[in-house]
């Protein structure tokens, strides 16, 4: 019988994560050296760190891993590789070196799952043209598998969270639910078609979405992952000093995933995010709660959130169609004003 | 009133449940749901919050109650702060009288007046949470036999007879009354507190009557109040009540 990764965990992706508030009120008093090649660090809660060595060339570096999402070992290796990948292209670079980190019990789970993570996760690296460099590996009761990633990117066309300007467009390249939908597949009440669709969107590399920004010559991005869509555009809020407003009905959202939100079905971590994002967070009169609350779910491994000018939105959109990004869509504007994330 | 039991049960589960019965019940009647751990706990009150509901909150030992008022039915176009004037005295337990609007509106801005200096410590305007934490708790009353306490029979009888009698007088009604061996016998034709019972019923506390001992004591066919209910059910709420009165 195939081993059941589920069975091991009840918080599995990047629902995992430490609240976003808790997170930050910590390190507040432990200070970081820098020096002028840091281009990007934890100050402005970007996806990754920025760091550069010659005039073209910065180094992106990130970690994240997290216990197990789903039953199978290899889509769970997959899924964890792929976000992991995600934030050096959220950068706008390209992939070039990983580290497996992985936690594995010496004992319980036969050995066979480890590899069959470890060889998902290759895949993806493999996919992202990178080279996995080794890893390391503790005993833990509970797996939990993610890759040390480093990228490259020419600063010219580096892509962070603290550039949203007013007028820009916003563009969401995955559909959102992720969350809500391993939670119901855990109670039965989700459609096979809706989970399979999570699970395969969630195993889809942001390649192209990076590809483009350096295209359109886009600079503001962020990929939303665990403090949900709300949780993210929050960060970029206020790092950029702005106000990001979402129109929820353009929102595309995984099939099955409101019905889902309106039985109930609302995973804790999303009430984390709305914690985080509430200062900053404005809702319109009489919108659904389930609208709210879609968009505090956390995300694992989801699309890209780019802020675009106005003029190249359209063609952006049109080709993540075309391409990896069926469900890519316009979902709001930045706006002048204090930082802030408004919801209609 | 209703009592929905997620005991055990992991997140998003409770919420789950919550939702069903409140879809399902009537606005303006009273919802109760019983969990244990604290990370339901938080996250049912958040939900409950979201959703523009008052509750009231008891706590005994590891498990807790959620108690509130269900609200009309959502229409589109109405702000989901409004639905934040439900009355949490309406949400007493055993105040099964239920609330018309023009009380229930009353009472909400009192208890909206009354909540002010509250609202800077749970941010919520309109629900005050901490000053209900000492109203009785809900209970259930557990009826085995004819006679109230141990002596003279017929001087059990009597207090039995009375005590069942004052009991719709009450200000905190039970919210289950469960008859079980020769108890079951003041549920049928004859009895001496059959109206008192009724009226108990008619208020909204659910009478339970043990299907075996009905059926031991051949009584079945002559119940005139209360359902028929089987050992697991009795010992499932004899285990989560936060409270069983044994008179």
């Amino acid at each position: 019988m195939k081993f059941d990764l589920l069975s091991t965990t009840q918080t599995g992706g990047c629902s995992a994560k430490l609240p976003a508030g808790l997170l930050s009120d910590l390190l507040k008093d432990i200070p970081l050296p820098k020096n002028d090649h840091i281009l990007v660090d934890i100050e402005t809660h970007d996806d990754a760190g920025v760091y550069q060595i010659q005039d073209d060339l910065a180094l992106i570096v990130t970690t994240d891993f997290f216990p197990p999402l789903c039953s199978d070992a290899r889509t769970f290796g997959r899924i964890a590789a792929c976000n992991a990948l995600s934030d050096v292209y959220a950068m706008g670079g390209t992939p070039l070196l990983s580290l497996n980190l992985t936690l594995f019990p010496a004992e319980g789970i036969p050995l066979e799952v480890l590899h069959d993570i470890l060889s998902g996760g290759q895949e993806m690296v493999n996919e992202a043209g990178a080279f996995t460099m080794g890893g390391h590996t503790i005993v833990d009761e509970v797996p939990k598998y993610g890759l040390a990633v480093v990228g490259t990117v020419n600063p010219k066309n580096l892509a962070t969270n603290d550039a949203a300007q007013g007028g820009d467009v916003l563009i969401l390249t995955k559909a959102l639910g992720c969350g809500v939908l391993i939670a119901a597949h855990r109670l039965g009440m989700a459609e096979e078609s809706s989970y399979q669709k999570a699970l395969a969107q969630m195993q889809k590399l942001n390649r192209q979405g990076a590809e483009l920004m350096r295209k359109y010559h886009v600079r503001c991005a962020t990929d939303v992952t665990g403090f949900g869509l709300a949780g993210h555009a929050y960060k970029m809020a206020m790092a950029s000093g702005c106000q990001l407003h979402f129109h929820t009905t353009d929102l595309p959202v995984i099939p099955g995933v409101m019905e889902l939100l309106e039985a109930g079905c609302v995973p804790g971590a999303a009430f984390k995010n709305l914690d985080f994002a509430r200062p900053g967070l404005q809702v319109a009169e009489g919108l659904a709660v389930e609208r709210k609350m879609l968009c505090c779910d956390a995300q694992t491994s989801g699309g890209l959130l780019m802020c675009v000018k106005p003029d190249v939105a359209e063609a952006i959109v049109a080709e993540l169609r075309q391409g990896d990004f069926p469900d890519a869509a316009i979902v709001g504007s930045v706006k002048k004003g204090s930082p802030s994330v408004v919801l209609d | 009133m209703a009592t929905i039991d997620v005991r055990g049960l992991a997140c998003p589960a409770p919420l789950i449940k919550t939702k069903q019965a409140l879809d399902k019940a009537e606005a303006g009647s009273t919802l109760q749901i019983v969990g244990n751990g604290e990370i339901p706990f938080g996250n049912l009150k958040n939900y409950l919050k979201e959703l523009g509901i008052a509750y009231k909150e008891t706590r005994v030992d590891e498990e807790w109650i959620l108690a509130f008022t269900v609200p009309e039915k959502k229409k589109e176009g109405v702000v989901a702060e409004n639905f934040c004037s439900v009355n949490p005295e309406a949400a007493e337990p055993g105040n099964g009288t239920g609330n018309t609007a023009e009380n229930g509106t009353k009472n909400a801005a009192a208890a909206k007046a009354q909540a002010m200096p509250e609202t800077r410590n749970n941010g919520m305007p309109g629900i005050n949470i901490t000053a209900h934490l000492n109203t009785p708790l809900p209970y259930m009353v557990v009826i085995k036999s004819l006679h109230m306490g141990q002596g003279e029979e017929a001087l059990g009888t009597l207090l039995m007879k009375s005590y069942v009698n004052v009991l719709p007088e009450l200000d905190y009604l039970p919210q289950v009354i469960c008859l079980y061996n020769e108890g079951v016998k003041l549920a049928i034709e004859g009895s001496p507190v059959l109206e008192s019972l009724q009226k108990l019923e008619s208020k909204g506390v659910k009478i339970i009557v043990c299907g075996t001992c009905t059926e031991y004591y051949k009584v079945s066919g002559q119940l005139k109040v209360g359902s028929i209910s089987n050992m697991y059910h009795i010992a499932s709420l004899l285990s989560t009540m936060p409270k069983v009165v044994h008179p």
